[in-house]
């Protein structure tokens, strides 16, 4: 009996060792940008503020801050920039509204986007206005791929005065757990755990101030991109594993 | 009668080199951190007579407002004391409605000071007191403080203006650029590395009213504008 209990003990701590473990490391914020970032879309209405059904939004921006495993990068070295391009975000259904006593939040789902990130010199993105122009894309998609992945789905809320249709701001989220994934680039090492590509999340504050936003644009967003590192498993020997219980 | 004319086209000679205030707000400062509430009365987020209070970093800066040494110091941001007086609801969207507090910026060594320290379960013996030593480099008044909150997720955003009354560079900012706003995203859940005790993760900005710089012209161009 006791030699059986020892024997399923063991198989337990085999198959502990051979399955990687599901539990995730947060890794928290890997990379960062604040008011060099806004968003266009093909199918916004400015006057009713309603986003209709297969609009495309894309966002361009530039990066003020790596951190983590990607810290030793400094974004902000004279005469470089690491620019990023979301594109392919596409809702099905139009906005939503939520309405409150004195405030209303409309809330837009988007799925199927792409981000490139861009390692780039000389310093030369341009927003421009009314995008695409010259510069946007262009400028913003120059230089070498430093990462690429993929953004499943975005919502975005955003909330509004009843009293005088004035904005407050709102926020983007890609969803909690993190899903979207890195597929390629020069830095798909660093966000990587083992020999998979750790997921990452999309968030930050969505500013549709008009005051705040370039002509043809429809929002300034400052946001960053959290990474979500599943802890990788370890290979071991049953020898190891017993000598961890010897005195 | 000649000589109110003269006054008149004076007055106009002087609002023409005088800045005047744009449509367009201008960038002041970028920030990241976590926020909770102290004290929090009862269990949940956001409701009346709790405090909310936010911590982190500045990121970035607008170079022409402020200045910054990134190199050698650490910045970092506080809002404090913004005390819950109402709520609001548009499921599953809640509204909190906040009494004024205060927004500050510290700017400390990196060699000689001490470096910035969440901990846990805050407040703590390093939050705030190490988010907030060093040099007050400017701070002021936060009103109109909404926060909206998506209660399926734990996630939103929050908006307030800012009246700059304080600290060692509240002069470098014009007088006309003194009444800011701040805005950011609030994010709960796996990734963010919310530390424990916190509530959100915070990433957004301070902005202030922009200015349109003066241009020259002629009085002969002047007196054009008047003339049909």
């Amino acid at each position: 009996m006791t030699k059986r209990l020892l024997r399923l003990a063991l198989m337990a701590a085999l198959f502990v060792v051979a399955v990687p473990v599901s539990a995730f490391a947060q890794t928290g914020t890997v990379i960062d940008w604040g008011p060099e970032c806004f968003a266009w879309e093909t199918g916004y209405n400015a006057t009713t503020h309603m986003t209709a059904a297969g609009s495309v939004m894309s966002i361009v921006g530039r990066i003020n801050g790596f951190l983590g495993p990607l810290g030793s990068i400094d974004p902000n070295t004279a005469g470089t920039e690491y620019t990023f391009y979301i594109t392919g975000l596409t809702n099905p259904a139009p906005t939503t509204t939520s309405v409150g006593g004195t405030l209303t939040v409309f809330s837009t789902v988007y799925h199927g986007g792409t981000i490139t990130i861009w390692q780039g010199s000389p310093r030369d993105a341009a927003f421009g206005t009314n995008p695409p122009n010259g510069t946007v894309p262009s400028t913003f998609t120059n230089g070498s791929l430093f990462l690429s992945g993929t953004i499943p789905t975005v919502t975005i809320n955003v909330t509004r005065f009843n009293s005088n249709g004035n904005w407050l701001s709102g926020n983007l989220d890609s969803g909690d757990p993190a899903n979207c994934l890195w597929t390629g680039g020069s830095a798909i090492g660093l966000v990587s755990s083992a020999v998979n590509a750790c997921p990452f999340r999309l968030t930050g504050g969505w500013d549709m101030k008009t005051t705040d936003v370039l002509a043809g644009y429809v929002s300034q967003y400052d946001g960053k991109i959290d990474l979500n590192c599943p802890t990788a498993a370890t290979q071991s020997t049953w020898g190891a594993i017993k000598s961890q219980y010897r005195d | 009668m000649r000589m109110r004319n003269y006054f008149v086209l004076m007055a106009l000679g002087l609002a023409l080199t005088m800045p005047a205030r744009a449509h367009a707000d201008e960038f002041l400062a970028d920030f990241r951190g976590f926020d909770y509430e102290d004290p929090n009365n009862s269990p949940g987020f956001g409701n009346v007579g709790d405090n909310y209070h936010s911590l982190g970093y500045i990121t970035q800066v607008n170079p022409v407002l402020l200045t910054c040494d990134f190199t050698n110091n650490e910045y970092t941001y506080q809002f404090k004391d913004l005390t819950a007086i109402a709520t609001d609801a548009a499921p599953p969207f809640l509204f909190v409605f906040y009494a004024p507090g205060r927004f500050r910026i510290f700017e400390d060594s990196k060699t000689s000071g001490t470096a910035a320290d969440y901990g846990v379960n805050p407040p703590n013996a390093t939050a705030p007191s190490t988010f907030t030593d060093g040099t007050l480099t400017l701070g002021g008044v936060v009103s109109n403080f909404i926060l909206t909150l998506d209660l399926t997720n734990n996630n939103g955003s929050f908006n307030g203006d800012i009246t700059f009354d304080e600290g060692s560079q509240q002069g470098s900012i014009p007088p006309a650029q003194l009444n800011g706003w701040s805005f950011a995203g609030l994010t709960s859940g796996s990734g963010t590395g919310t530390p424990q005790g916190y509530s959100h993760q915070v990433d957004g900005e301070i902005r202030v009213p922009g200015v349109v710089p003066a241009y020259g012209t002629s009085w002969g161009k002047v007196k054009n504008l008047y003339r049909r």
